[in-house]
């Protein structure tokens, strides 16, 4: 994946979510096919938390099997930094990985990172290659 | 008919590729012990001392085993229990260095 192409109404229903959940983390999914993004599923952060989240398990389940269901990919986990910038941090990249593994857990998937720090809302999107790199991709709004 | 175990793609290298495998009945932990000795080095990366790992939620039936009895759920032939990384993050906490200057600054 080079880019990742997201209709402008769900980079804004992104950033409300984001804006909205303030000040913790809001976070959830982005499916759809190929690299065009068609859907956004909105998660509870179980960890209700401004600085974690981690998605309530039962509605991570359900989503990944509607998704599969539809036939569609999941293509994008989102998540919001309320007061840093849109990178990822040293606890997204361990928390991708399967514990006590070098296993990314949803190979392929990209990383969309909303931050609100100031200036904000800024939001990138980025792929995980291996424990020591980050790559950004580029965002197509459509 | 066995148990039906649905393996993570992280996981799948340590099942010989496989997505799913058969398990055995009992309780989750005693299933996940039974599933170190077919296919070594997936149980330490599951549960540590008895107890399912923080960031790996496991499903019985599709219900997560913290609602039920956690890793003494019972598993029984026929039951399906899938394995799925949770999906987690977060932001590096404000360095302590930084609250400490603000709080000398508003006080």
């Amino acid at each position: 994946m080079q880019a990742l192409s997201i209709p402008k109404a769900i980079i804004d229903e992104m950033v409300a979510h984001a804006k909205g959940a303030y000040p913790k983390e809001a976070c959830g999914i982005l499916s759809g096919s190929g690299d065009a993004v068609e859907k956004l599923h909105r998660m509870r952060n179980a960890d209700l938390s401004s600085t974690t989240y981690m998605m309530h398990p039962d509605e991570q389940l359900n989503v990944m099997r509607d998704i599969e269901k539809d036939g569609k990919k999941m293509l994008a986990i989102y998540h919001s930094h309320p007061a840093s910038p849109a990178y990822p941090s040293q606890i997204d990249i361990n928390r991708a990985f399967f514990p006590g593994t070098d296993y990314e857990n949803f190979p392929g998937t990209a990383y969309v990172i909303i931050g609100l720090a100031e200036g904000g809302p800024e939001i990138k999107a980025f792929l995980l290659i291996g424990k020591a790199g980050i790559r950004e991709i580029t965002i197509v709004p459509v | 008919m066995a148990v039906k175990v649905k393996i993570p793609s992280p996981l799948q290298r340590l099942t010989e590729g496989k997505e799913e495998v058969e398990g055995k009945p009992g309780t989750v932990i005693g299933l996940l012990n039974d599933l170190e000795a077919k296919f070594p080095g997936i149980g330490e990366r599951l549960s540590e001392g008895g107890k399912i790992r923080r960031f790996v939620n496991i499903y019985v039936n599709e219900e997560d085993i913290r609602f039920l009895k956690a890793e003494q759920t019972e598993v029984k032939d026929g039951d399906e229990v899938s394995i799925v990384p949770a999906i987690a993050g977060g932001c590096e906490p404000p360095r302590e260095g930084v609250a400490n200057l603000l709080f000398v600054e508003n006080h």
